[in-house]
């Protein structure tokens, strides 16, 4: 057969590999890794800029970069490492072929045309209206018609996973229940459909309103579909970074999962609910009425959080039988003690479990609440947040696993080691001091997505207070943190897949 | 697999030390927000 | 193993320790969930809900209205006005500049009255740090009464723009 002879069997885990598939990952978490890169200057300057004692960029700059960081980051680097970690999913972990690569190619290449489109025009001026583009605030056609195409090509690889589960199914490659990895991810890509259902909605009237096929465009009811897919891809990378840390677990200290009923129940509350908590973006806008915010940002009354708080608990607990099963078994905490802390997969584990759960997950709610929000919206405390859960949370579990990646599917090994070694703490010390930065300034009033706090062009004076300047001191200096803990990373898996020695 | 299967006699109790610390920092933080805005003018 | 398929039979029952922390984590959620709502009773700051469509002419044409008759004086050619106590008032958002200058008394109901006149602005009042979302069509109606006496500055939030960091503007609260 054909498909059998396109197989090679993993040396370490013993896995089957699907060649096809294994192309494909790659390639995606590549290029996901490029667009991490552009994201990674981005930030840089932005940081530099914020912090008032450097003020880096000139307004109009400062702005453009602000978009483009938003798109790359939140969109391009983080959909195409999804993408792959959803082919890893659905074949390798489960000993399967995929369904059809070439589709899986146009898949790449839509979302590639559709990425390089995007940021050409905002690179070009033509789309400076920040990630959200609240009309009347409008870009070039074109800036829409590049999200568009990606979404296209991001939504049929969804469909292709799904296609993949059903056909490993048919051929027998697992009986009854999927892995709880593979079963999270498809939670995640349930969730990727119904964002990227509301990407149709916004975006396409978008590019009509813009080239004049449509009048006007209601901001409200704009800002309702847009937060369907701007949280909703939030959600997405949620979900598929509480699957990779079940991944990391097993894979770093063979964690068991202590209920594998608990844990599906966990992934199960975020399918009919987490998507409400778009909302959390207009619990402070005209329109609408309290019993509609209240039922909506608290997820039907936090069922979602109460997943969240399930994982909390059941991720921890594997590690902790695991480890206990070892013979770590004195007093409370031996186990935690002995873990692997020199092992980027599981000290990127524990770091971005924990400064998730302490920082953003906390922030989130708190600052979802539908009254304090009025103390938090646009104010630097949602940078604030939402960089302990995309960034020291989803990116950097995407990072520890992306080491094992390129070992177990790029079949390389590591160059410097030690380097990688230290990566995801000094990553993740600059994200929190950024963040903790953004958070207390936000918390002072400083605006997001403001170019000068000092004000010194206004006509009527403005002081937020001195303390403002310590804090966002604190977003700059663990802004260049961040930046050389993510340069590490890009370096060590683009040197390691060109440079690396071969793993036969 | 043996402790996967001896449901009911699961041994982690570091872990739910972990979780309570947890959940009284979630708590605090929550309560301090709600303080803060108690102090902002009258609005409705 | 969270990568290999579960045993046939994997919904057994829970284990104390599980059974503790997902009680604990439902009483949490219910707890903040009624706290929202009891705060609606108990607390003065809750979310303002009153909107009515208008659009950008007519409310720039009540605002006007409303600062020609009760302008109190200038301040680097924008309007500063005093609104009747327990009365509405107008707020201009624009790029780049809210309008007028409020004079508020301390202890009094004003119904405010905020739209945009072109893209989104954020209305974010400082350094008390109260922030609001002002859309172009819509009037929204913030029923907001001033516990303490002071200037306060307006700061605009939401992206507008080359101009955007020079939109701010000014409420004087007196006793």
């Amino acid at each position: 057969m054909a498909a059998e002879a396109k197989l090679r069997t993993c040396s370490v885990t013993g896995l089957q590999v699907h060649l096809p598939a294994q192309k494909l990952i790659m390639t995606n978490a590549v290029t996901a890794v490029v667009f991490l890169l552009i994201g990674t200057v981005m930030a840089i300057l932005i940081a530099l800029t914020r912090w008032p004692a450097v003020h880096l960029l000139n307004q109009e700059f400062f702005y453009r970069f602000v978009t483009a960081h938003g798109l790359n980051m939140l969109i391009f680097w983080i959909i195409f490492f999804e993408i792959a970690g959803l082919y890893f999913g659905a074949t390798i972990l489960l000993n399967a072929r995929l369904a059809k690569p070439r589709v899986a190619w146009a898949c790449f290449v839509l979302m590639l045309l559709g990425a390089a489109l995007a940021d050409i025009m905002v690179f070009t001026g033509n789309a400076d209206v920040m990630f959200t583009s609240y009309p009347p605030l409008q870009a070039h056609p074109l800036y829409y018609l590049g999200i568009l195409i990606f979404a296209v090509g991001a939504l049929l690889a969804c469909l292709l996973f799904f296609a993949t589960l059903v056909l490993a199914k048919q051929e027998g490659k697992y009986d009854g229940a999927l892995p709880l990895v593979t079963f999270g991810l498809a939670c995640a890509a349930i969730i990727a459909v119904w964002s990227l259902a509301h990407g149709a909605l916004t975006y396409v009237p978008a590019l009509l309103w813009s080239v004049g096929l449509m009048k006007n465009i209601d901001p409200a009811m704009y800002r309702l579909t847009y937060w369907g897919i701007g949280h909703g891809a939030q959600q997405i990378n949620l979900v598929a970074m509480i699957a990779i840390w079940y991944l990391l677990g097993t894979l770093t200290v063979g964690s068991k999962v202590p209920s594998q009923k608990l844990s599906r129940i966990a992934f199960f509350l975020y399918l009919p609910f987490i998507n409400l908590g778009a909302i959390h973006h207009l619990l402070v806008d005209p329109g609408l009425h309290s019993p509609f915010r209240i039922f909506n940002t608290s997820y039907a009354m936090y069922l979602a959080v109460v997943g969240s708080m399930i994982h909390a608990f059941s991720i921890p607990a594997g590690v902790e039988i695991a480890q206990r099963a070892k013979g770590f078994t004195t007093g409370l905490f031996q186990w935690l003690r002995k873990a692997p802390w020199g092992t980027p997969g599981f000290s990127s584990l524990a770091l971005s479990f924990v400064i998730f759960g302490f920082i953003g997950g906390t922030t989130g709610v708190i600052q979802g609440s539908e009254q304090l929000n009025m103390l938090a919206h646009n104010t630097l405390r949602i940078p604030g947040h939402f960089h302990t859960t995309v960034v020291a949370g989803t990116t950097l579990a995407f990072m520890g696993i992306a080491y094992y990646i390129i070992q177990l599917v790029g079949q390389r090994k590591l160059i410097w080691e030690k380097l990688a070694k230290f990566q995801p703490y000094i990553f993740s010390i600059g994200v929190v001091i950024m963040a903790v930065g953004m958070l207390s300034a936000g918390s002072m009033g400083v605006p997001r997505r403001h170019w000068d706090v000092t004000f010194a062009d206004a006509n009527l004076p403005v002081s937020l207070g001195e303390r403002i300047y310590g804090a966002l001191g604190m977003v700059g200096i663990g802004g260049i943190i961040a930046f050389v803990g993510a340069l590490i990373f890009i370096l060590l898996a683009v040197g390691s897949l060109l440079k690396g020695e071969k793993i036969a | 697999m043996d402790e996967e299967k001896k449901s009911g006699k699961m041994k982690a109790p570091g872990t739910l030390v972990l979780v309570f610390i947890f959940l009284a920092w979630f708590a605090a933080l929550y309560f301090l927000n709600w303080s803060v805005l108690s102090r902002l003018w009258s609005i409705g | 193993m969270s990568i290999s398929a579960p045993e046939r039979i994997w919904w057994r029952p829970l284990a104390k320790e599980e059974k503790i922390w997902v009680i604990v984590a439902l009483c949490w959620a219910i707890f903040m969930f009624i706290f929202m709502i009891a705060w609606h009773g108990a607390g003065r700051q809750n979310n303002p809900s009153t909107t009515y469509r208008i659009t950008p002419a007519v409310f720039a044409q009540e605002a006007n209205d409303f600062i020609a008759k009760y302008k109190v004086g200038e301040d680097k050619g924008r309007a500063i006005v005093a609104p009747p106590a327990g009365g509405d008032a107008y707020l201009i958002s624009r790029l780049w500049s809210f309008d007028p200058i409020l004079v508020l008394k301390k202890g009094e109901r004003y119904r405010l009255h905020l739209s945009s006149l072109d893209l989104q602005h954020g209305l974010s009042i400082q350094p008390m740090n109260l922030n609001l979302q002002i859309l172009p069509g819509y009037d929204f109606v913030v029923n907001i009464t001033p516990t303490e006496a002071g200037e306060f500055s307006l700061i605009c939030n939401e992206y507008c723009g080359i101009g955007h960091h020079k939109m701010v503007g000014k409420i004087i609260v007196k006793e």
